[in-house]
């Protein structure tokens, strides 16, 4: 038996109005800008440089250089903003109750602040 | 000496954390996802070359959850370890030392492998939004995503552990 | 040939295990019979139109989201498994409680709210030919099955994701122009449980029966679907 198909191939043209959300433009922004931060950061850290050779030494010279200055902390503020956006809906996912939900997503905000906080200092401290 | 135990704890929790978060999807996937049954007919099912490869698209979800979860638990470690270098640049190096162990390193490689799927797949996403392709270009994306990965995986396995294993 | 067949029971002292005589072509309702037949009088399944309108006899046949009565055996098939729909509470063995599914399908006003004046008035006309029938006419023949929404990994309970089937409806009216709840619609589409909670899954284009594709439909809405005032 075969499933009665009403599979028109039509490209409609519906009036181009915005693609998704505010959320969705985020996490999908800050995802193709860390694609390149990210994994450059991994290249330079793990694969160009040996990681036994990336000690303290290593950062000091790394972070006396405007760019790396400037890609670590574009990377840290992007990453924290792509965790907060994304997991919202994995929390919703798993979290099937209204104040669940509130309680967890108010934590996972806290420890990013936390997190957001701790880099920012020890990077503005390193760079001088 | 000190920092390194410290810093072993919060590798052990985070990877504790990591392996609770991919039971809790796993348990949800049970639950909710009415699409698979892992074994013999899923490995016969992947290898089918029909619209069944719609089969791919939805390991390839739960992969990019999990392996997203785990890069920024990691993250948060990393934060931490880092930032012991504004205490004192000698503590940083004394975690910094268990970076470059062997275990270690097999987790760095781990690591690679979940962010450059994460990321690649992350761009097959962006790809399948903006060019509206439909499921079978879908698919197809993620044979290349798949095989991307696991280049970029390999190679990045061999320059890590090479220095530790021989060199 | 006999089939072996493999049954999720509520009952786990229940026999779960059945050897059934096939012919072909066979569908899968058929061997739910045969077996209710010969074997086990008690097994608890659906159906009713036994050709694919109805969308009652939703089941997962391998792990897939189907239709009983619309899924044929393959000639060389062996082993069969099957088990309720995912993501909603199970009655009884292959029954299911749907009641997640329309919740979902009731919370975007799944029908046409005319406008005031035109109650009373001219017939809508929209020629078979139009731009507007072109976009909805793919996505119109849903039987509310609920494959798609035991396929998708996301939709089910005791989440509150409106779903494939909900989205595409709600695609569907939006794109109608003698609606006029369509405002409405869009708030919830793009609202916490709307189109930002798919993740590109596609179980639900891959299962529907009827050859729809509602992972089209939800990158449609993402995109705005039709503009109205």
């Amino acid at each position: 038996m075969e499933p009665t198909t009403t599979r028109t191939d039509t490209r409609t043209r519906t009036r181009p109005g915005r693609i998704g959300g505010r959320s969705f433009l985020i996490i999908r922004g800050t995802g193709v800008l860390l694609a390149v931060l990210a994994l450059g950061h991994f290249a330079v850290t793990h694969l160009v440089n040996d990681v036994a050779q990336t000690d303290a030494t290593f950062i000091a010279r790394r972070w006396s250089s405007a760019l790396w200055v400037v890609w670590d902390g574009l990377l840290l503020v992007t990453a924290l903003a792509h965790v907060g956006t994304a997991s919202v809906a994995v929390v919703r996912d798993y979290w099937t109750d209204p104040a669940g939900q509130r309680r967890m997503l108010a934590a996972l905000r806290g420890l990013l602040l936390v997190l957001l906080v701790i880099g920012a200092v020890t990077l503005l401290f390193a760079a001088g | 000496m000190i920092a390194q135990l410290v810093f072993l704890a919060g590798f052990t929790v985070v990877t504790a954390v990591i392996i609770a978060f991919t039971g809790m999807v796993a348990v949800g996937a049970r639950r909710t996802d009415g699409g698979t049954h892992v074994g013999a007919v899923l490995r016969s099912r992947l290898a089918r070359r029909s619209y069944d490869r719609g089969e791919g698209n939805r390991w390839a979800f739960y992969a990019h959850r999990v392996s997203g979860f785990a890069v920024f638990a990691f993250l948060a470690l990393h934060i931490l370890d880092v930032s012991a270098y504004a205490w004192s640049p000698g503590m940083y190096d004394d975690v910094h030392e268990l970076y470059s162990t062997v275990p270690m390193r097999v987790f760095e490689c781990g690591l690679l492998a979940a962010l450059a799927f994460h990321a690649l797949n992350g761009l097959r996403l962006v790809a399948i939004d903006v060019w509206d392709v439909g499921p079978v270009g879908a698919a197809r994306l993620l044979d290349a995503v798949a095989g991307l990965t696991a280049v970029l995986t390999l190679g990045g396995a061999v320059v890590i552990m090479w220095p530790a294993l021989g060199g | 040939m006999t089939l072996l067949v493999r049954v999720a029971r509520s009952d786990p002292g229940a026999p779960a295990e059945f050897r059934v005589e096939t012919f072909h072509p066979m569908t899968v309702l058929d061997v739910l019979l045969a077996i209710q037949r010969e074997h086990e009088p008690s097994l608890g399944f659906r159906f009713s139109c036994r050709v694919a309108m109805c969308g009652t006899c939703t089941i997962r046949v391998d792990g897939r989201s189907a239709l009983a009565c619309q899924t044929v055996l393959p000639e060389d098939a062996t082993r069969l498994r099957l088990d309720p729909a995912a993501g909603f509470p199970v009655v009884r063995d292959l029954i299911t409680d749907t009641t997640p599914f329309w919740e979902q399908w009731a919370r975007i006003t799944p029908y046409v709210v005319p406008a005031d004046d035109a109650v009373g008035g001219e017939p809508a006309v929209i020629p078979p030919d139009s731009a507007e029938r072109e976009a909805i006419d793919p996505a119109l023949d849903c039987i509310q099955c609920g494959a798609c929404f035991s396929s998708c990994g996301i939709a089910g309970q005791p989440r509150t994701f409106l779903g494939p089937a909900a989205l595409n409806r709600a695609l569907v009216l939006i794109q109608d122009s003698r609606d006029t709840a369509t405002r409405e619609r869009r708030e919830l589409v793009a609202g916490a449980d709307g189109v930002d909670r798919c993740h590109y899954i596609y179980g639900c284009t891959g299962s529907c029966p009827k050859g729809l594709d509602p992972a089209r439909s939800i990158r449609r809405l993402r995109k705005g679907g039709r503009d109205d005032g």
